[in-house]
């Protein structure tokens, strides 16, 4: 049976590990990483190189001038939503053997998701991945140090913190 | 009474590279219509909204009255009495005209009571009737506000801006978009306003603002031209250059038509 | 309206002759997570803000009963207000820093308040008993002398909620006719233009928060002697998501809007859940249908059609008329 309430596991297709830092790190994490670095240059590169990506920003920043330069803008929409989630529908896949199959997983990342768009800067792609890492480490720096739920507590307050002394975000970057 | 109803010392606000009010200082007296007029781009609305609140300026300092009401947020500057119009006109929408006003008047007051329904104020109620006749909409008391025409929507912006009794008024392009018949009636009412209440109304209409100021200031810029009666300015050389440019551009002009 | 209420009120008698008296206790509960969909309604229907925080303050009500019987010994009434003392205590710590912001940042920093608060709760396992929560015996409500009205006793406890739901309902209609309630709607259309006018919108907002925290404070107290129970996991924000649903399902800015959405999702997982286990999926579609068909939620619907039929009488007795321009 493929679906169902229980969390299963996942066996990576690439298996072993490599000493890397003087620990024994697993190879397929590395292939996740790699994986993960390719899409986010891919999507890159289609945003700001290609028409339909040029499209997304157009409409983003305006939407009545797009529509009236002739794009169509819920079409826009329709497939910003679609990209949007292959991107986490790929993310999924890549995640999978590293954590668990489980169809409530997406819960618990998405206030961090939210918060790593806001942190980085809306619309700022660049600053976006910059944010999600910024605060990946330093969720894994303070549970190194403290039990796992006040790691947690520390980087939303933390979060709040950005959010409520600068809303738009700690990076300039490529954004409006 | 000639103290200045508003001064402004070497008011100052920019936006990233661009200096959109320059050591503006101002000293406008009360009692005489005010009027800013300049080319786009000259700064007007910017220094409204340092004014009304809605910027703080980089530095320099605003003085209503003698009082510095510098930084003071845009609700406190509102209670002192000044009010004003926005460029692109701005009410609430879903509302109707009626309620409008009605809120408007309420919101001036100290404390908003939480539990006695708003309709059975009666001052409030006389006094919304009052301003609809005042305005001419007593017919569209009911009319939702995102449903009126563009002159209308200006009328009701006018109609908020009188009825919480104010010491100011700022008009920001009131004319804009309005029909000739709708320009008539709210120069009108502006000239009749200006009897009882101080104003520095902004306009782009040449002939209505050297049919009704008595003062007019020339911004450019971000920084005051020159000041002085409609005469004056309508003669002045360097006004007309703010404007059209120099008798050079004009042949530069007149190539390009006719090429 | 009178025959809902009238209905309301027989409720006990008529429900268990018609069905049977478990649904007694679930029109009770709808009632309680009406008044929390009616919390939600307040801020994003009349004041504009879309909050995802008020789980958090359902949680302190439910945890200021639950703790105040079961680790201070106290009795009903003051554990009832340290509930609700509690949430709006809460509701304005975290309003004073929400209401800074607005759109997506106050939705995300409500969702990430609620969030450091739930894994605090959960981690504070000896005095919340964390996800599985803590019960504990319920005192009496009302006692004079050898009289005693409980919870226990299921009627007592239906008209109990029915009647504190039904004044904070008749509050909340003070409020909303009254000139704070026109500064929410204010607010909500323009706020430059409101701040323009005069009305501090900061301190607005922040009275608003305050009292859609009370509101749920009161439903998390109500819900909490209703289970005899207090847990953790119902202050994580997919709680808020769901009163916002039905809030919005209902017809975000009506007053009876939460209670119409809330019957019948609850109804519908009630009814559902007996034959099917995945429920939710319903939920879910009718969500995703209701807010592309009916925007302006089921009350809306029922307006517009109201409107519908008594402006066709109007238009056949008074002729056009015309404006002329003087």
């Amino acid at each position: 049976m493929t679906f169902g309430a229980t969390p299963r596991r996942i066996l990576p297709p690439v298996e072993g590990t490599m000493a890397l830092f003087g620990i024994q790190y697993d190879i397929y994490r590395l292939y996740a990483a790699g994986f993960s670095i390719a899409a986010l240059a891919a999507f890159f590169l289609f945003l700001n190189y290609t028409k339909i990506g040029t499209w997304m920003r157009a409409v983003r920043h305006d939407r009545e001038t797009a529509t009236a330069m002739g794009i169509p803008a819920k079409l826009v929409y329709v497939m910003t939503f679609a990209v949007g989630f292959a991107l986490a529908g790929f993310g999924g896949v890549v995640a999978a053997p590293i954590t668990t199959v489980d169809f409530r997983g997406g819960v618990d990342l998405l206030p961090v998701c939210f918060i790593a768009v806001i942190v980085g800067g809306l619309g700022n792609l660049p600053g976006t991945a910059a944010a999600a890492i910024l605060l990946a480490l330093m969720e894994g720096i303070i549970q190194s140090v403290a039990n796992p739920t006040i790691a947690r507590i520390s980087s939303l307050v933390l979060m709040s913190a950005v959010l409520l002394l600068r809303p738009q975000g700690l990076f300039k970057g490529f954004a409006k | 009474m000639s103290e200045a109803i508003l001064r402004t010392v070497n008011l100052t606000k920019k936006f990233g590279g661009l200096t959109a009010t320059d050591n503006l200082s101002l000293n406008l007296p009360g009692g005489r219509l005010q009027a800013i007029i300049g080319p786009n781009g000259a700064g007007k609305t910017t220094l409204f909204n340092l004014i009304s609140g809605l910027l703080k300026p980089d530095s320099g300092r605003v003085f209503f009255r003698d009082r510095d009401i510098t930084g003071l947020r845009p609700h406190e500057i509102s209670r002192l009495g000044i009010k004003r119009t926005m460029q692109i006109k701005s009410v609430f929408n879903q509302l109707s005209v009626t309620e409008n006003l009605w809120i408007t008047r309420q919101a001036s007051q100290r404390v908003l009571h939480p539990f006695r329904p708003a309709s059975r104020d009666a001052a409030t109620r006389e006094r919304v009737d009052q301003t609809l006749e005042q305005i001419g909409m007593t017919a569209l008391a009911h009319r939702i506000a995102g449903t009126l025409s563009y002159g209308d929507i200006a009328m009701l912006e006018i109609g908020m801006a009188l009825i919480s009794d104010p010491q100011l008024l700022l008009l920001d392009e009131p004319i804009c978009g309005m029909s000739p018949a709708e320009t008539e009636r709210a120069v009108a009412k502006i000239r009749e306003l200006a009897r009882r209440i101080d104003i520095i109304i902004i306009e782009h209409d040449m002939e209505v603002v050297f049919g009704i100021a008595d003062d007019i200031t020339v911004l450019a810029q971000g920084a005051v031209l020159v000041t002085g009666s409609p005469d004056e300015i309508s003669n002045n050389e360097r006004v007309r250059e703010a404007y059209l440019g120099r008798p050079e551009d004009e042949d530069y002009l007149e190539e390009a038509v006719n090429a | 309206m009178i025959v809902f209420a009238a209905f309301l009120l027989t409720v006990p008698w008529t429900v268990p002759a018609l069905i049977n008296s478990f649904w007694v206790s679930v029109i009770a509960e709808i009632l309680i997570w009406s008044l929390f969909a009616a919390s939600a309604n307040l801020l994003f229907g009349y004041v504009g803000l879309l909050s995802f925080g008020q789980a958090l303050f359902f949680g302190f009500g439910m945890y200021g009963v639950g703790i105040g019987i079961d680790q201070l010994g106290l009795s009903f009434w003051p554990a009832f207000g340290l509930g609700i003392a509690a949430s709006m205590a809460m509701a304005l710590v975290a309003g004073v820093f929400a209401v800074r912001l607005t759109w997506h940042y106050f939705a995300i920093i409500t969702v990430v308040f609620s969030l450091i608060f739930y894994f605090l709760a959960v981690s504070m396992k000896w005095l919340t008993g964390g996800d599985d929560g803590i019960n504990f015996a319920l005192p009496p409500t009302f006692s004079f002398g050898s009289t005693q009205w409980s919870f226990a006793d299921p009627n007592f406890q239906y008209f109990f909620i029915l009647a504190t739901v039904a004044v904070c309902f008749y509050l909340m209609h003070l409020v909303i006719g009254s000139s704070l309630g026109k500064a929410f709607v204010a607010v909500r259309e323009n706020d430059v233009r409101a701040s323009l006018i005069g009305l501090n919108v900061y301190l607005v907002r922040l009275t608003a928060f305050v009292m859609a925290g009370f509101l749920a404070g009161v439903a998390g107290a109500l819900f909490a002697f209703f289970g005899r129970y207090a847990s953790a996991s119902y202050m994580f924000y997919n709680i808020s998501g769901e009163g916002l649903v039905w809030a919005i399902v209902g017809g975000a800015g009506t007053l009876l809007g939460p209670v119409v959405g809330t019957t019948l999702f609850i109804i519908i997982r009630e009814v559902v859940s007996t034959h099917w286990e995945h429920h939710s999926l319903i939920v879910g579609v009718l969500a995703i249908l209701a807010v592309i068909l009916a925007p302006k939620g089921m009350v809306g619907l029922w307006r517009d059609a109201l409107d519908r039929i008594t402006a066709s009488r109007a238009d056949r007795s008074a002729p056009a008329k015309l404006r002329i321009e003087s």
